[in-house]
């Protein structure tokens, strides 16, 4: 017996009362790949920074079509509580509009749209090759011109730009010149102005005030969807020149120059976020490749592991679910922007694929994972503006109708009104990027984005923590929540098995509202919900909410004429959660929807502030003021990224005896996976299982061919009394009809000097041919016993 | 005369210098001479006043007010002095914009008849057919603020002088450039969603408990959970008003270090804080944002320069305006 065994034994006997035991800070799962100063605000336990992960200023050619003129520099002085101009520019040049955000942000990534990039550049420098080009005499023109009325048809100049992103096979204007020349070498000049804004206004000091983002938005319109992802950098290394549509017309063509051009290549790192699936005609989430052929596990993996996060909601509205295809959930009907494509009219209840919503796509990607044996589509949940102002995180209700997204395009004030496109009446302030991070630096803030930790707001900031695995039910009581939840669970965007073997995980969150400030309100918190989707025993996908916390009829409002809200809430709401329905050989994911309560909704804002009234003459522009066409009040809310059950993963309980003399431990095991996959098959593969904590503690190899098979593919079954292979000396598998396995392991009398006698973490893996899972958690000393927490 | 007056005032001095940079080589160099020109009075006739109404009602939404018709007469007045004074520098000349729009609007009115690219724009400038042309106009005027912004830099100076005069930018933008205070602080927290009205009486009873004691690395303090942690190190006001709301961030610069506080109220209940650190806000030196006070610098310069420029250019001009009639129903 070692020494520190005994001491930590006569401890046990002793009965020394240990506070809670094992509350550990989660481990910094980042490096450092670029030269900073540390950050002196570094919080192991993680805090939400609030961010924009999608923006644009006048280097986007749609931006500068209605008449933007601020650049990202501009983007990130305004993130920073600079006021910016906004058009419609006075003949001096001189913006006859400012704005201002209320809070400031902690960090942004300018987005501007591959496309046209080069082009807009091409058209507006004097001098520059192409500059004398038809195109750019016409592009000039047009917006030499006023803006006329939304009804008014485009300048043909725009509609040729635009249709170009459209086709299948496009090609670039021909102002770009012979192998696009002209506009490819200008796309490089804007490409480094964007790097250079983002350089600028990056603190790489130990304030770790801002941090900044490169990226941008790769722009399919394929027959007028919206396919895009914004692509976003870890760091200042990044591609040459940003792909495009032009070059690579399929998301699959995309990864493939992102890889070659970023991944293993120096410190050089991406995410993809696709947005607005809500608009992608069913394309966005169709589980297949680009090109209409089947996915495969590989092309399932790649998605997965490029595409961590999606937008779940922006200024395009929400994408989270269909009141069509989620009739139970009556909070699907926020903001829907109720059009079929992104160059049709708003129209009532459009027949959408349900593949469009992200709720949809998580359920089609457990149902692929099942098929394929991996998720395309695994992603956490962000929200963020898509604003064409230089406006990063303007989203504000109370501004929207006033400032808008959308340049000149939202001036008069009757066109944030209308049902036509771009912008109009279904068009919101958007949302925002939040990321749980140590410090606010690019590597801290990117890991998250890997990681998932992450959630999404329709713009307003309250604070949401999610925890699943096996956090005490009486956490909520508990000051050190998110200690315990980060020991005892995952975040956020993780993975759990069956933790606690055939029973439900347990789900803890904890929200606190939006403490509001300059003019933002703190509204109260209404409720929290768990949304689950999973795959049922025929296949099938389904999905419930749940309400877990609050009062859903707390019968707060808002008063539409004045905007004032009534009524109480919640300032904070906790619970831990159980899922009823659960089963543990079922595919699912969990995420928590937060709401507050009412507030108006900024067209209701904006009709009052134009003196609408319904009573009255309405004038015909101003006809949805007076409709149910929009919502009248809304409830703000934040999406946290699902938790993702995988049944293929093991729960256990387990206890090591630690003898009293050496050669008298034993380790007993009983593992239950939730479904059993393929390829756990102990005929032909070893079977080799691994007890570790900071040292090995145990190991075992059965060879193929030693368990004997009691019932082909059911069970299993491996005896020796003598332990002459590692010790083992009784291992049991067997599968009940629903999938569901357990493993019994047990050793005989054995030496296992490396178990300290203290609690700790331990980690059990097992291994057999490709599957390959480990159960990671606290084993508690119990008298002489090790035994392994529920 | 007055003209050569105004030519000895350094703004448009530098302009000419800025024109003669911007001129690539001799035979595109700007025709001015210093010396009498004859600038023609500046008349803005009813038809533009009435264009910058409806430009105005459309962009905004309503009609202008007094006031800002005026602005916008005199910022007309600007953009075609600007514009007059391109044309007296020769900055249409082997402008390819220019010459693409002549040729192109004599195509349009002449067909065939137009002859060359070289011809056309010889006889289309002998026509006037780059006046009141909407993007040669816009051209010429973009570009004479060009060559203003590549003046002003002309006039900057270099080495120790330009140090003295960023720190100068700098000292008078302190805050622009300031760093944040900073903020390490535990807090014992009570919410008022749990305890309610007793949050308080809480705090003040924990606080009596504790006496002065300070808490101890990793002690845990009890209270209730927070979804921020307990321990919060080297956070700005800006920071701690995102968490815990603006109030309560003022609410710490004023609170004593390293002793327990006094009940603080946030959005979420009440706190005992403990300040065990506090870094005042500072402007940090200029070799650390020079690249930042630079741009700040140049920017300002710019417009101090276009100012000045401004100011020298309309006292060349005599300026008309056709009588203004007072807005009407009919133009709302």
């Amino acid at each position: 017996m070692s020494a520190l065994r005994l001491v930590g034994l006569l401890a046990a006997l002793l009965l020394v009362p240990s506070p809670h035991v094992g509350a550990e800070l989660p481990t910094q799962d980042w490096v450092r790949t670029e030269t900073r100063m540390d950050c002196t605000a570094y919080e192991a336990l993680r805090t939400p920074f609030f961010g924009e992960t999608h923006l644009h200023t006048s280097l986007s050619g749609d931006s500068a079509f209605v008449r933007v003129r601020t650049n990202p520099r501009d983007a990130y002085m305004y993130a920073l509580g600079s006021a910016i101009g906004l058009p419609p520019y006075d003949p001096n040049d001189m913006p006859t509009r400012t704005t201002q955000i209320r809070r400031r942000l902690d960090f942004t990534a300018v987005t501007e749209h591959a496309e046209f990039l080069g082009e807009i550049r091409t058209c507006l420098q004097m001098g520059l090759p192409g500059y004398d080009h038809q195109n750019c005499i016409d592009t000039r023109a047009a917006l030499a011109q006023p803006l006329g009325s939304p009804d008014d048809p485009l300048p043909p100049i725009f509609v040729a730009f635009t249709l170009s992103t459209v086709v299948p096979t496009p090609m670039r204007l021909p102002l770009c010149g012979v192998d696009d020349v002209n506009c490819l070498t200008q796309a490089a000049v804007a490409w480094q102005e964007i790097q250079d804004a983002a350089e600028e206004f990056y603190d790489r000091s130990a304030a770790c005030d801002f941090t900044t983002f490169v990226g941008y938005e790769w722009t399919n319109n394929l027959a007028g969807f919206n396919l895009h992802r914004n692509i976003i950098f870890r760091n200042a290394e990044v591609q040459p020149l940003p792909t495009s549509y032009y070059e690579e017309p399929l998301v699959e063509g995309l990864f493939t120059q992102l890889e070659n051009d970023c991944v293993g290549v120096g410190n050089c790192d991406f995410v993809s976020i696709p947005h607005n699936s809500n608009v992608s005609g069913g394309l966005m989430f169709d589980p297949a490749n680009g090109d209409g052929s089947p996915l495969t596990k590989a092309g399932a993996t790649r998605r997965a592991t490029h595409e961590t996060l999606v937008e779940i909601y922006q200024h395009k509205g929400s994408s989270e679910c269909d009141p069509r295809t989620s009739p139970n959930d009556e909070l699907c009907g926020f903001e829907q922007l109720k059009r079929v494509n992104l160059f049709a009219p708003a129209a009532p209840d459009p027949n959408l694929p349900a593949v469009n919503f992200t709720r949809q796509a998580l359920k089609e990607g457990l149902r692929q994972h099942n098929l394929l044996g991996a998720n395309p589509f695994e992603f956490g949940l962000i929200g963020s503006s898509d604003s064409h102002n230089a406006t990063p995180g303007g989203t504000v209700e109370e501004d929207f109708g006033t400032i808008g997204h959308l340049g000149v395009r939202d001036r008069p004030p009757s066109n944030p009104m209308t049902r036509i496109g771009p912008g109009g009446v279904t068009n919101s302030g958007g949302g925002l990027a939040v990321l749980y991070a140590e410090e606010n630096s690019r590597d801290a803030l990117f890991a998250a984005m890997r990681r998932r930790e992450a959630y999404g707001t329709s713009g307003t900031r309250p604070m949401v923590r999610f925890f699943a695995g096996r956090p005490p039910k009486d956490l909520c009581d508990r000051p050190d929540f998110i200690e315990e939840g980060y020991t005892s669970g995952v975040p956020m965007g993780g993975t759990i098995g069956p933790v606690l073997e055939k029973k439900s995980p347990r789900f803890a969150v904890l929200a606190m509202k939006d403490p509001g400030g300059n003019g933002e309100p703190s509204t109260q918190l209404q409720r929290v919900q768990i949304v689950k989707g999973w795959v049922d025993e025929n296949g099938d996908t389904q999905e419930r909410v749940y309400d877990v916390a609050g009062d859903p009829d707390n019968g707060a409002t808002v008063d539409l004429d004045t905007c004032i809200p009534s009524g109480t809430g919640f300032d904070t709401l906790c619970t831990v959660w159980k899922d009823p329905k659960f089963k543990p050989e079922q595919r699912a994911f969990y995420y928590a929807r937060v709401l507050e309560n009412p507030v108006c909704r900024w067209s209701t804002r904006h009709c009052n502030d134009q003196g609408i009234d319904c009573d009255g003459v309405v004038p015909p522009e101003f006809s949805d003021c007076c409709t149910d066409f929009v919502e009248k009040s809304i409830q703000e809310r934040a999406w946290t990224s699902p938790i993702f059950y995988h049944p293929e993963r093991f729960g256990l309980k387990g206890d090591i005896k630690l003898g009293k003399d050496p050669g008298k431990d034993k380790l007993k095991l009983q593992l239950t996976i939730g479904d059993i996959p393929p390829e756990l098959d102990v005929e032909n593969n070893d079977f080799t299982l691994t007890v570790t904590d900071d040292d090995q503690i145990y190991t075992a190899t059965l060879p193929a061919g030693s368990f004997e098979v009691k019932k082909p593919g059911t069970s299993y079954k491996y005896k020796d009394s003598d332990g002459l292979i590692d010790d083992v000396k009784l291992v049991q598998l067997k599968v009940n009809s629903k999938g569901v396995a357990k493993i019994k392991f047990q050793t005989v009398n054995t030496v296992l000097p490396n178990a300290d006698a203290s609690t700790h973490r331990i980690d059990v893996r097992l291994t057999v041919g490709d599957y390959d899972e480990t159960d990671s958690r606290f084993w508690e000393l119990k008298g002489s016993k090790l035994k392994s927490q529920k | 005369m007055r003209g050569r007056n105004v030519l000895r005032q350094p703004a448009l001095h530098f302009l000419l210098i800025g024109a003669a940079i911007f001129a690539a080589s001799p035979s595109t160099a700007p025709r001015a001479t210093p010396g009498p020109t004859v600038r023609a009075p500046i008349v803005i006739p009813a038809s533009t006043i009435a264009e910058l109404r409806k430009e105005h009602q459309l962009t905004i939404g309503e009609p202008p007010t007094t006031a800002e018709l005026e602005s916008l007469l005199a910022r007309e007045a600007d953009r075609e002095i600007l514009y007059r004074e391109a044309l007296l520098l020769g900055l249409d000349r082997a402008d390819p914009a220019v010459e693409r729009r002549v040729i192109e609007k004599m195509r349009f009115l002449y067909g065939d008849d137009a002859g060359t690219d070289a011809e056309a724009f010889t006889r289309g400038l002998e026509i006037g057919l780059h006046r009141d042309d909407i993007v040669v106009r816009r051209t010429l005027v973009i570009k004479m603020r060009l060559l203003a912004k590549r003046a002003s830099v002309t006039r900057e100076p270099t080495g120790t002088e330009l140090d003295q005069a960023l720190e100068a930018h700098l000292a008078a933008h302190a805050d622009r450039y300031r760093q944040p205070a900073a903020i390490s602080l535990r807090h014992v927290f009570f919410s008022t969603e749990r305890r309610g009205a007793r949050a308080d009486e809480d705090a003040t009873a924990w606080q009596a408990r504790r006496g002065r004691t300070p808490p101890a690395d990793g002690e845990s303090l009890g209270g209730d959970v927070f979804a921020l942690g307990h321990e919060l190190r080297h956070q700005s006001p800006q920071a701690l008003a995102k968490m815990f709301g603006r109030p309560f961030a003022d609410r710490t610069t004023t609170l004593a270090t390293r002793t327990w506080s006094a009940p603080v109220r946030s959005s979420y209940g009440t706190h005992i804080l403990w300040i065990s650190d506090r870094t005042p806000a500072r402007v940090p030196p200029l070799s650390a944002v020079r690249a930042r006070v630079l741009r700040g610098y140049r920017a300002e310069q710019h417009e101090i320069y276009l100012g000045e420029l401004m100011v020298a250019l309309r006292s060349l001009y005599e300026i008309r305006t056709a009588p203004v009639a007072p807005a009407t129903e009919a133009d709302a």
